[in-house]
């Protein structure tokens, strides 16, 4: 075994890839060789300088809580979840269809107001919702 | 999760070199996970395609980071995370100076018990590359050490 080969076999098994039988002969080598057994020596102390000094790393205690919150946040609105507006929408229709029938003769004042009250308690349940969302996060 | 989330935390330390923003960006990772599962087709194992979903959700933030930061060259700063946790300064300010990829792989295979094929699929290289890199990491910390 030559000294390329000896230090490359080294690197090697320190990165925990070389059987123990594969390193008798850089062992051989190394016993008659001062220049790789200095390397090697280099090397081997390097390797235990940075397993020591590897530090700690860990996640923060919250950081599966926010996930969730964000998870929440992220959550793409089902059919269910828009059952409320759904209902809303279609209440108001049926109403101004009503007022419509009944007094015909006001057709338009009753479209307009109708659309009016449908879209300002459209907005206030929106409002309502988003903050009971908040209350509860 | 639990098996994957230290790992991707690491990863994102590693490549961000901040643990508040790595631990910001696990957490978008995941979220991304969790809105691409409906697509996963199971080609691929379930760690590559969350490391890949990892690397690059990391990569792209450390450009965006770099590139809202004004540059700043100051040779005597601190070294970066999570070295600079470390109590070996003269050794962290080494690995510093190392090139973006040999930092990287370096760290890693130490933060990840000197796993070589972890630290492949985490960074999808083939482990002879990674290999390569770790050779040549220690030799610039050996040379620098002797500096």
């Amino acid at each position: 075994m030559n000294c390329e080969e000896s230090r490359q076999t080294l690197l090697n098994a320190l990165a925990g890839s070389i059987s123990a039988e594969r390193q008798l002969p850089v062992e051989n080598h190394l016993s008659t060789c001062e220049d790789c057994r200095g390397f090697a020596e280099v090397q081997r102390m390097l390797d235990v300088r940075l397993t020591a000094a590897v530090p700690l790393v860990s996640l923060s205690p919250r950081f599966r809580s926010s996930l969730r919150e964000k998870c929440r946040h992220q959550a793409i609105p089902g059919w269910s979840e828009s059952l409320p507006d759904i209902a809303h929408l279609i209440g108001c229709a049926l109403a101004i269809v009503l007022l419509l029938l009944v007094m015909p003769q006001y057709s338009r004042t009753v479209l307009l107001a109708g659309s009016g009250f449908t879209a300002v308690t459209y907005f206030f349940q929106a409002v309502l919702r988003s903050s009971l969302e908040r209350r509860e996060a | 999760m639990n098996r994957y989330e230290g790992k991707v935390f690491r990863m994102a330390l590693v490549i961000l070199k901040d643990p508040a923003r790595a631990e910001e960006v696990t957490q978008d990772i995941f979220l991304k996970l969790w809105q691409a599962l409906p697509d996963y087709d199971g080609r691929a194992s379930p760690g590559t395609w969350l490391y890949t979903i990892a690397r690059n959700t990391c990569l792209s933030a450390s450009r965006s980071d770099s590139y809202r930061k004004t540059v700043s060259i100051d040779v005597t700063a601190e070294p970066a995370a999570p070295w600079a946790q470390s109590g070996d300064m003269e050794l962290a300010q080494c690995i510093d100076r190392l090139p973006e990829i040999q930092r990287t792989v370096i760290t890693l295979f130490y933060l990840e018990e000197k796993c070589v094929d972890e630290v492949a699929r985490m960074l999808g290289m083939p482990e002879g590359t990674v290999k390569s890199h770790l050779h040549r990491a220690r030799l610039a910390l050996a040379g620098m050490m002797k500096e």
